[in-house]
């Protein structure tokens, strides 16, 4: 079984913007450890020479006339925003002096 | 109201036995007789109460009706309704109402079909037995201590406790066709491409179809070809899914190959694997050719749909923020800790589990050794079954191994992915699948059996699921 450690596991949180707590941490560990090792199967299969599949659907380029349309109004996007300030989203201060 | 059909339905309407508002008004009563299942997540019991009385009058006046009038729909909590609620069963978007509606349910709507809730699920559709949602476990009606499946469990109940016509859900994994299975009705995952997925929150967008369940083949092929069709909105949608579903021009006498490798896993319930091999001898076999097909990489299906869908699942989920939308931490200090907690704070359990386990195929050192690798599983397993369809017009293999499990039972996480192992090769192929009542086991669960077959070919599907549904006996 691949060895998963709690650091690697705290990189991971990093690169997801998650931040678990030390119970869920340990959690996942032993979660991904058994999980990386079921996903191990795949190496059984002689995969050489085959090409990636990266779309499901044989529609390639769906070409359309590029044309204005309306979308959704300000009003209507803010509207599902937790902080709004006049016409704009608004979030805590990131830049400082 | 589950004996008929919404061509029976609309017949006593237009004969003057029956109003769409006593339709409503039964379904809707069927809800509250139910509440303790925890199905609904929100009743639409007003506006759907309005609108029925719309149509009786429209057609008092003579006014032609659309296809779908008398057809009363849930909606799986992960399709957009604009000016509704969708949250995904997540506590990230509690707060989220939708500013617009899915293609699905606008096409729904201009038909006339009627909308009558929206329905728990596992946050984001992750999960198999509908416990990782948000507003608690869905029940399954035939044990109140049962899982109904998932990770569309409210949807398979809304239809098992006869409070709608059809229930639209998704499928990335089998989240329509297993609920379906483990709650006595039919559920069916269209071809990939065949329903816009506008409107549908992602999980793992190369996987994702909006899926329909009910207890007639002909009500779920109703609302099939009003909401297919190509879309603005998704480029992923191929013409193909244009040409109308047809069950006239399936043929009467059908190749099937019985996949021996999934009745002999050893994974598979003893019961689930008796019932289905006298479902296939006693009454496949009559009317159609049967044969084993030969399928020998079930074993590497669920790595493959995990790591795949894990990956998908991280970097669509990655819109989750707290800045635009949706739940956001109070008490940050910088913007990265404002993500961090939202996130944090907003996913449950297992979501966090698949964004990290999508983190991680997806790093560098490892996205060869998994993500790679399991897109070239993918393509071996798409030429490997595409192969074996040249010879068959469907396959019959199990939905689930398993019978209803207890809401309180403890499985591991590898173990409840691993029951996945029979609905998820469709999704990785692309291909239609549904699954069928065909009987229950000793202790009265249900048991269904899966038809999987070529894309486009969902009148296949339909139409055995007329011929043999348990329900169509009835």
């Amino acid at each position: 079984m691949k060895d998963i450690t709690i650091d690697e596991v705290k990189n991971l949180e990093r690169l997801a913007k998650l931040n678990l707590s030390e119970e869920e941490r340990t959690d996942i560990v032993d979660d991904l450890k058994s999980i990386v090792a079921m996903f191990d199967k795949l190496e059984e299969l002689d995969l050489d020479g085959i090409e990636p599949l990266r779309h499901i659907t044989e529609v390639t380029n769906g070409w359309r006339e590029d044309e204005a349309k309306p979308s959704l109004d300000i009003e209507k996007a803010l509207d599902n925003a937790p902080s709004k300030s006049d016409r704009y989203f608004s979030v805590p201060k990131f830049m400082h002096k | 109201m589950k004996d008929l059909t919404l061509e029976e339905i609309r017949h006593k309407v237009e004969t003057g036995e029956l109003t769409f508002v006593q339709v409503a008004e039964y379904y809707l009563a069927q809800i509250d007789a139910h509440a303790d299942l925890n199905v609904y997540i929100e009743v639409w019991q007003e506006d759907c109460l309005a609108q029925a009385k719309a149509l009786d009058a429209k057609l008092a006046a003579g006014q032609s009706l659309g296809a779908l009038a008398g057809a009363f729909i849930s909606v799986k909590d992960v399709i957009c309704v604009a000016g509704r609620s969708v949250t995904g069963g997540s506590k990230i978007l509690q707060s989220y109402k939708s500013p617009f509606d899915a293609t699905a349910i606008e096409r729904i709507k201009e038909a006339d079909g009627i909308l009558i809730g929206r329905t728990n699920c596992d946050e984001f559709a992750m999960g198999s037995d509908n416990r990782n949602s948000y507003y608690g476990p869905v029940k399954n009606m035939i044990g109140q201590d049962k899982v109904p499946g998932g990770s569309s469990g409210g949807s398979a109940v809304s239809v098992q406790i006869d409070s709608c016509l059809v229930a639209l859900g998704s499928d990335t994994g089998g989240s329509v066709r297993q609920p379906a299975a483990l709650t006595g009705v039919i559920g069916l995952k269209p071809t990939y491409g065949r329903i816009s997925r506008y409107g549908l929150l992602a999980y793992a967008s190369s996987f994702d179809q909006i899926g329909l369940i009910g207890h007639n083949a002909s009500d779920i092929l109703a609302v099939l070809n009003v909401a297919k069709n190509t879309c603005a909105n998704d480029g992923t949608v191929s013409e193909m899914s244009n040409n109308p579903v047809d069950l006239e021009e399936v043929g009467e006498k059908l190749k099937l190959g019985i996949m021996a490798s999934a009745f002999e896993h050893e994974s598979i319930n003893e019961e689930i694997k008796e019932k289905s091999l006298e479902f296939i001898e006693g009454q496949l076999a009559v009317n159609h050719d049967i044969s084993p097909a030969s399928f020998d990489y079930l074993d590497y299906v669920i790595p493959t749909y995990y790591i795949l869908t894990s990956a998908e699942a991280s970097a669509n989920l990655s819109r989750y923020d707290g800045i635009r939308y949706g739940y956001r931490a109070e008490n940050s200090e910088s913007l990265d800790e404002l993500y961090c907690n939202s996130r944090t704070e907003g996913f449950g359990p297992e979501v966090k589990r698949r964004i990290i386990t999508g983190t991680y195929v997806l790093s560098s050192g490892y996205h060869d050794a998994y993500y790679k690798k399991a897109q070239k599983a993918r393509r071996f397993l798409v030429n490997t079954f595409e192969a074996l369809m040249e010879e068959y017009d469907a396959i019959i293999a199990p939905i689930t191994p398993k019978l209803p499990w207890g809401i309180e039972e403890e499985i591991s996480t590898v173990d409840l992915y691993l029951s996945d192992i029979f609905s998820v090769l469709p999704n990785i192929i692309g291909y239609p699948a549904i699954s069928i009542p065909i009987g229950h086991s000793k202790e009265g669960y249900p048991i269904g059996i899966q038809i999987i077959t070529k894309s486009w070919n969902e009148n296949k599907l339909l139409k055995l699921a007329k011929e043999f549904s348990l329900e169509h006996q009835l």
